[in-house]
């Protein structure tokens, strides 16, 4: 019988370590805002073709949407893939570190470049355009795949542990 | 109730878990080789694209150079969401440990 009750505490030992979550819950807000920002950065790249300093504004004002996306993620639990992910896209759209490869020395971000050369070709914008697009994607694609609250078994966790 | 012997519980519980981790996570299980070809892979489709773009006059050698480091950041975001999934999908196999763990030990006490 002693013996017994040392395999159920050994058990219970294992569900308690086993069953807190690793990564946070799906949340439709953060996943809502990444769509909303990606189809906003999109449109500020087409604006490529014209100078710089006439959509600094614009630049400035989805960088502040990418700001709060990134602040507001970094106040979920366990969400330190998410928010390294949206540091890459920061670095992907912002960087100024000049890259050198091949023939060329480039900015890494794409507004550094754009603010650098002053204007982008279109074709180079369609294609830069697929690349930051994946970007987002990526993260909305891992939000959506989170488990979500209203599951059975996220539930019935719930209210085994409160 | 069958006599109760507790390294022998341990025994099959270990072998049984490292059946279910193997038959549940061997699709993440990666490998460097692994992750080179799905780098290839994944860029080979888009550096078909920018090299017939590049050799036409349509991309500058610059911004060849931009989109083919550009995908290095997507890589990087790659490897992180199949962190990310890997993490979701273990939270969903240690419902299955927890489930094969109280099975697998009544099975054995024949409870």
């Amino acid at each position: 019988m002693r013996l017994k009750s040392l395999a159920t505490i050994f058990i219970i030992s294992i569900c308690l370590y086993s069953c807190a979550p690793t990564i946070s819950t799906f949340d439709q807000y953060a996943y809502t805002q990444t769509t909303s920002l990606k189809v906003d950065v999109l449109n500020v790249m087409d604006q490529a073709v014209e100078s710089y300093a006439s959509h600094a504004k614009d630049v400035e004002q989805v960088n502040i949407e990418l700001m709060k996306n990134i602040e507001y993620e970094k106040h979920r639990a366990k969400n330190q893939i998410t928010i390294d992910m949206y540091n890459i896209m920061w670095k992907m759209l912002n960087d100024n570190t000049s890259i050198t490869i091949g023939h060329d020395t480039f900015q890494h971000g794409f507004f550094s470049r754009w603010q650098n050369k002053n204007t982008l070709d279109t074709t180079f914008i369609g294609q830069a355009k697929i690349q930051v697009g994946e970007g987002f994607d990526m993260i909305a694609e891992l939000e959506s795949k989170k488990i979500k609250p209203s599951e059975s078994k996220v539930q019935s966790f719930l209210s085994r542990n409160q | 109730m069958a006599k109760f012997n507790f390294p022998d519980i341990l025994k099959q519980l270990k072998a049984a878990l490292a059946n279910l981790a193997e038959t549940t996570l061997k699709n993440y299980v990666s490998d460097a080789k692994a992750d080179a070809q799905n780098m290839l892979d994944s860029m080979t489709a888009k550096l078909e694209k920018w090299t017939g773009l590049l050799k036409d006059g349509d991309l500058t050698t610059e911004d060849f150079e931009w989109l083919v480091y550009s995908q290095k950041d997507l890589v990087e975001l790659a490897a992180l969401k199949q962190a990310g999934l890997a993490e979701i999908r273990i939270d969903q196999f240690k419902g299955s440990v927890i489930n094969l763990i109280i099975d697998t030990t009544f099975q054995i006490l024949k409870i």
